[in-house]
């Protein structure tokens, strides 16, 4: 059957069109069937704008924080529960040691029972020190949520640093620590670091 | 000349006197030249080929035959042919000057010996020959140019011709050709947008507060079937964030309307399918990148091989679940 609208079957360009026979009703349907097929996978409902658009989030059980990681190249490297989160890019087979993480990226977020955040800041200021890393004064730090916390950066030699923010949760603090070894994109990194909010979406 | 002539009438009018004085008062006898050695009657007094005077100087001859017998027998051979034999001069033994012999072929052509006789000396003027030759040179020079004009008149009349020919064909083969050109020109119009085009193309996939601009080149194919427009084209682009650039190449298909003319108005419908490469924390990348959208432009034929379109839209890019609108604007230059 072939539609009347579309049936041009008089074609007087040969050269214009690659078919010459009509559209017959299979083809149309399959046409239209194209369309909206390709219509409905462009449905979708995330502002791509929005910068954590194509990354994941990671959510507290408890809701006591949320961050955005994006996955890839982001991987999980340990299984330690719901409670804490440690992501890594690059992970080498071997496996990862703490003093010395083999990844070229090291993602690791957790709660700790402790209060105020001065102490758990002295406490991690101790143990980079003791790894021989020079660890910078602690800071003030504001992420994109304008939540106020504190920020401590240390570095071992020109290549290895790191980088935790620590956010106070009444009696709890929230650690986000974020080991680098070697360059890579500082502004994702920010990005990252950004997007570690203590307050999850329940509060 | 009248007395010359008066005088040679009145010398021969006394030459006659005097021959029938004599012929009357003597017989007809032999007398030979003595120059010639032609034998002739005695009535002759003057040898007509020499002119000597056979009268003083003339050798009489001894008849050796009756002279009052037959006449003598033709003969087959020229006169001419004992010529030598003879001396030479055998020529003029004509009977009727008392020779032995007689012409009998009239066919063997003209002698001329004579002509002295038989031709008046009227003819013999030089004024009168080179009078003559002057008017038959005028009559030759005249017909000669009145042929020439003609030859020239009808040389001319056929070049003339012949440019007119070659004017007129020229001028239908020109007209024919622009009636073509004509013809292929409103075709042209007829297909309305160009078969292939190379334009620019830009767009936005925004990320936090910067616009993500995306440019690039795109090439188009389109396949045309009088209103309905289909159409193929491939983008690579450019997105420019502050930090980094990530680079899209999109393939489009699309279908449409066009109103066929010079300045073709169009809209299609496009979607299109690609990878976007991007490098996050150090890492290469790589999203499939959907795209659906609408675009109307306007196809503008300049020239016979020339088409620009200026062209607007909207497309809606998908990557994942993330999506961006966005507005979308060519400029291409077809083909």
């Amino acid at each position: 059957m072939t539609i009347p609208s579309l049936q041009m079957a008089r074609f007087t360009r040969p050269l214009w069109i690659a078919s010459d026979g009509p559209l017959t009703m299979a083809s149309y349907s399959k046409t239209l069937l194209l369309i909206f097929s390709v219509m409905c996978v462009a449905c979708s409902d995330t502002d791509g704008t929005d910068p954590y658009a194509l990354w994941r989030t990671f959510e507290h059980p408890t809701s006591a924080f949320h961050f955005h990681y994006l996955s890839p190249p982001w991987e999980s490297v340990e299984d330690t529960g719901p409670e804490r989160a440690v992501l890594a890019v690059d992970p080498d087979t071997d496996g990862l040691v703490d003093d010395h993480p083999n990844a070229r990226l090291r993602l690791e977020v957790w709660l700790v029972n402790a209060n105020p955040v001065s102490d758990v800041v002295g406490d991690r200021h101790d143990h980079w020190v003791g790894l021989g890393y020079h660890v910078d004064p602690p800071r003030l730090y504001w992420n994109g949520a304008d939540d106020e916390g504190v920020r401590v950066e240390a570095a071992d030699g020109p290549y290895l640093r790191v980088t935790e923010v620590f956010y106070s949760l009444g009696g709890r603090t929230a650690l986000l620590s974020l080991w680098m070894n070697g360059e890579s994109d500082r502004s994702d990194l920010e990005l990252l670091i950004e997007g570690f909010e203590p307050r999850g979406s329940e509060e | 000349m009248k007395r010359r002539s008066i005088s040679r009438l009145f010398a021969a009018l006394l030459a006659m006197a005097m021959i029938l004085c004599v012929g009357a008062i003597s017989f007809a006898a032999k007398v030979r030249c003595p120059v010639c050695r032609q034998v002739f009657d005695e009535k002759v007094k003057v040898c007509p080929d020499d002119g000597t005077d056979l009268t003083l100087s003339g050798q009489v001859v001894e008849e050796e035959s009756k002279k009052d017998g037959p006449e003598p027998e033709a003969i087959e051979e020229s006169p001419y042919d004992d010529e030598e034999e003879d001396g030479g001069s055998g020529k003029y033994k004509r009977h009727d000057l008392g020779g032995d012999r007689r012409r009998i072929e009239a066919e063997e052509g003209p002698v001329y010996s004579d002509r002295y006789r038989r031709v008046g000396e009227e003819r013999r003027s030089p004024e009168a020959a080179a009078e003559r030759r002057k008017k038959a040179r005028e009559k030759r020079k005249t017909e000669f140019d009145e042929e020439d004009t003609g030859l020239k008149s009808e040389f001319e009349d056929n070049r003339r011709n012949m440019w007119r020919r070659r004017r007129q064909r020229a001028y239908d083969d020109k007209a024919k050709a622009q009636d073509v050109a004509y013809l292929e020109w409103l075709s042209l119009w007829g297909r309305g947008a160009p078969i292939a085009s190379l334009g620019a193309r830009v767009s936005w996939m925004g990320e936090g507060s910067d616009p993500g601009f995306i440019s690039g080149p795109e090439i188009d194919i389109n396949i045309l079937r009088k209103e309905i427009r289909l159409g193929l084209s491939t983008t690579i682009g450019f997105r420019t964030l502050p930090d980094r650039t990530d680079m899209i190449f999109m393939e489009h298909i699309s279908a449409g309307i066009q109103l066929p003319w010079r300045f073709s108005p169009y809209l299609i419908a496009k979607v299109g399918l690609g990878p976007l490469a991007s490098n996050r924390f150090g890492n290469d990348l790589t999203y499939l990148v959907r795209a659906l959208g609408a675009e109307s432009g306007l196809d503008c034929r300049v020239t016979r091989s020339l088409v620009i379109t200026p062209s607007v839209g909207y497309v809606r890019y998908v990557v994942d679940d993330a999506y961006w609108n966005s507005f979308t604007a060519k400029i291409s230059v077809g083909f």
